[in-house]
């Protein structure tokens, strides 16, 4: 009962997003602000704001918000209500952050029963926390240097140079961790054991997005900062093509998803950190068609997830090899086509679209002769090709039997031990539910649609070099899987073994000192205590042996003491 | 009348008392005891009163003492009461029921 009102109060709440959106959409940009209250000579309150920002973000959240809430009916009906409460929660939450800014929830830690999701939650939950402080300190800097917390009052013009770099270097910090770039890069992956429809609406379009939403939303403030600008391309061009080279070595659909959105994201990033309208633009484009094409990726894995079971590789390859899986998915398998298609930026797709924007917008900036154009211009170009190569790579390996192995064992199955013995049950391998396609399918629709409602101002050279790199990375893709070889080189599949590294540098310490503290408060602190204690054990049988039970001791004992202390007192006051 | 003859008596008193309290073994002679020690205090401060003159600090404080030493002298022979019913005498070195054992 409880659970059915939630998913009604959830999908409803996401359509009122939506129809927020469609009242908003053109109405002219509007600020209010209510329960002002004066701190020393600064004034902290609650301000919302209204503008083409905002109703962009709230039609992003809303289409994606109501996609998983219906998704999620049939994705999870046997789930308990908290469910459907804490994605309503968070929705309303990114709300709060679109319209105003604010802190925002996390979700993963939902999936308590299982171990991995748990220490994943506690790992985002650390290093966002770790961000925040950043940010945090950010707001601090940026708010009392320019005398307001009000983000439409902020004037760089009117900060100190020093005080601009600082501040926006330190929500920059903020923005790294809530987007997961290097070097708080490894939360995100690891997130991934969380319900696919979770990771749709936080890791694909919201919650990770609300890094670049937030740089969007102050990019005066940004683009005022030379320095800040350079560190943030420095860490978007690195981003992106580490997560690339982890994503195409990654054995796990969600795992390279959730690699690819960190790429993609940085990919935004990199367009932000341009400087230029137009890279503020095209980072907004990419924005909203990555929230389509990866929501629809998430979900599709969902989909693989629910109806297989599991959604590693080696898991889809058994039922692969025997041809089963494209033809009992074929719903999943068109629109994870489309989704897959729109990532890489196969021309037509809303991706190709807007990655030839960033591109463009990099390309001027390179022309104009900005070393920051030119690093921009070139990794985007390179994670292009390596989006192309793992996007085929994940698609020709999930849905296609390999022809050079013939339903033989492959590259995959090597270390599967079960992959040749257990024949897998086939017979019940069906497509979803329609309560599931249906988003699906609606995605897919705006994965191609969307870039074209911008109005297609396509470079044609631009264009042709674009496509020439997803062919460049498709091409050795589909050589290898022809071959049946999968070379996963060892650094890339251990993500370059920034985990160990932060298990070394700080997970140990940290365990080391709290092992420290431990023994401090048993060995030292506790030791007083227990002596204490023993003490008193060990003297009362002296004690017990004055209590005679004979009056005239007690007595005597009473008139001594009286003598002793007037003597005493005598003595002393004389 | 000088100060030092009723304190003299007073102190003849409480030590009168505290020797009946500690060396007699019958409890009604310690309550009896208990009581000298009580009015010689209460004759303490009646002539100290008299000697500063001015108030009546003292004589108020003995009202109080009396009234006092009657309240425990009624609970003290209530115990004495119980005692000698339930041990058929009133030695008070014989009544060690409250000892600790080890």
């Amino acid at each position: 009962m409880i659970a059915t009102v939630w998913r009604v109060t959830g999908v409803a709440f996401s359509l009122l997003i939506l129809l927020f959106a469609a009242l908003l959409y053109g109405a002219a940009p509007d600020q209010v602000a209510f329960l002002d209250s004066p701190v020393g000579d600064l004034t902290i309150g609650f301000a919302v704001r209204t503008d083409d920002l905002t109703v962009l973000m709230l039609a992003v959240v809303g289409v994606i918000a109501t996609c998983v809430q219906v998704y999620s009916l049939g994705y999870l009906h046997q789930r308990p209500a908290s469910y459907h409460a804490l994605v309503t929660l968070f929705t309303a939450a990114m709300v709060t952050v679109v319209v105003s800014d604010s802190l925002f929830f996390l979700l993963i830690g939902h999936y308590w029963e299982r171990r991995d999701a748990r220490s994943g939650a506690v790992k985002a939950f650390l290093m966002t926390r770790f961000a925040d402080v950043g940010f945090l300190f950010g707001i601090f800097v940026l708010g009392v240097g320019a005398g307001t917390f009000r983000i439409s009052e902020l004037d760089p013009a009117r900060i100190s140079a020093g005080v601009l770099t600082t501040g926006t270097l330190l929500l920059l910090v903020g923005v790294v961790g809530k987007s997961a770039q290097v070097p708080l890069q490894t939360w995100l992956p690891d997130a991934m054991p969380g319900p696919s429809p979770v990771s749709a609406l936080i890791h694909a379009a919201t919650m990770v997005a609300a890094g670049v939403f937030l740089i969007a939303r102050l990019y005066d403030v940004f683009a005022a900062s030379e320095t800040t600008l350079t560190v943030l391309a420095i860490v978007a061009c690195v981003t992106m093509l580490v997560a690339a080279l982890c994503a195409s070595a990654a054995v796990e659909v969600k795992r390279v998803l959730a690699w690819s959105t960190v790429s993609q994201l940085a990919i935004m990033f990199s367009a932000l950190s341009l400087g230029t309208a137009e890279g503020r633009h095209a980072a907004l484009f990419h924005l909203v068609t990555h929230a389509a094409f990866k929501g629809l990726l998430f979900l599709c894995a969902g989909v693989l997830l629910h109806q297989v079971g599991s959604a590693a590789l080696v898991v889809l390859r058994r039922y692969t090899r025997r041809g089963k899986l494209r033809k009992a998915l074929q719903v999943t398998f068109l629109t994870m086509t489309v989704g897959l298609a729109s990532l890489a930026g196969v021309p037509g797709f809303a991706g190709f679209f807007s990655k030839d924007a960033v591109i463009e917008a990099a390309w001027e900036q390179a022309h104009d002769g900005s070393v920051v154009g030119w690093v921009v211009l070139l990794s985007v170009c390179l994670t292009a090709a390596l989006t192309a190569f793992y996007c085929v790579r994940l698609w020709l390996w999930t849905f296609f039997r390999t022809p050079a192995l013939a339903g033989g064992i492959g590259a995959f199955e090597d270390g599967d031990a079960a992959a040749d013995l257990d024949e897998p049950d086939t017979s019940k391998l069906r497509d979803a539910p329609w309560v599931m396609l249906a988003p699906l399918v609606l995605l897919a629709v705006a994965s191609i649609v969307l870039g074209y409602v911008d109005g297609v101002h396509l470079n044609w050279v631009i264009g042709l070099v674009s496509t020439a790199l997803v062919l460049l990375g498709a091409l050795p893709a589909y050589s290898l899987w022809r071959r049946g070889a999968d070379p996963r080189p060892v650094v890339f599949e251990r993500e370059f073994g920034v985990d160990p590294a932060y298990h070394g540098l700080v997970v140990v310490p940290v365990r080391w000192l709290a092992k420290l503290t431990v023994a401090g408060d048993r060995d030292v602190i506790g030791a007083y205590v227990r002596a204490a204690g023993r003490t008193g054990t060990l003297a009362s049988p002296g004690f017990r042996r004055l209590q005679t039970g004979n009056v005239h001791t007690y007595l005597t004992a009473a008139v001594i003491g009286v003598v002793a202390l007037a003597v005493l007192a005598g003595v002393i006051g004389s | 009348m000088p100060l030092i003859l009723p304190l003299l008596l007073a102190v003849v008193l409480f030590c009168i008392g505290v020797y009946g309290v500690l060396a007699r073994r019958n409890v009604i002679t310690m309550l009896m005891s208990f009581e000298l020690m009580l009015n010689a205090v209460n004759l303490n401060l009646v002539a100290f009163d008299a000697w500063r003159v001015d108030e009546a600090t003292g004589q108020t404080l003995a009202i109080f003492v009396i009234t006092l030493a009657a309240a425990e002298i009624g609970l003290g022979l209530a115990i004495v009461l119980l005692l000698f019913r339930g041990h058929g005498h009133v030695d008070a070195d014989a009544a060690r029921d409250l000892v600790e054992r080890p």
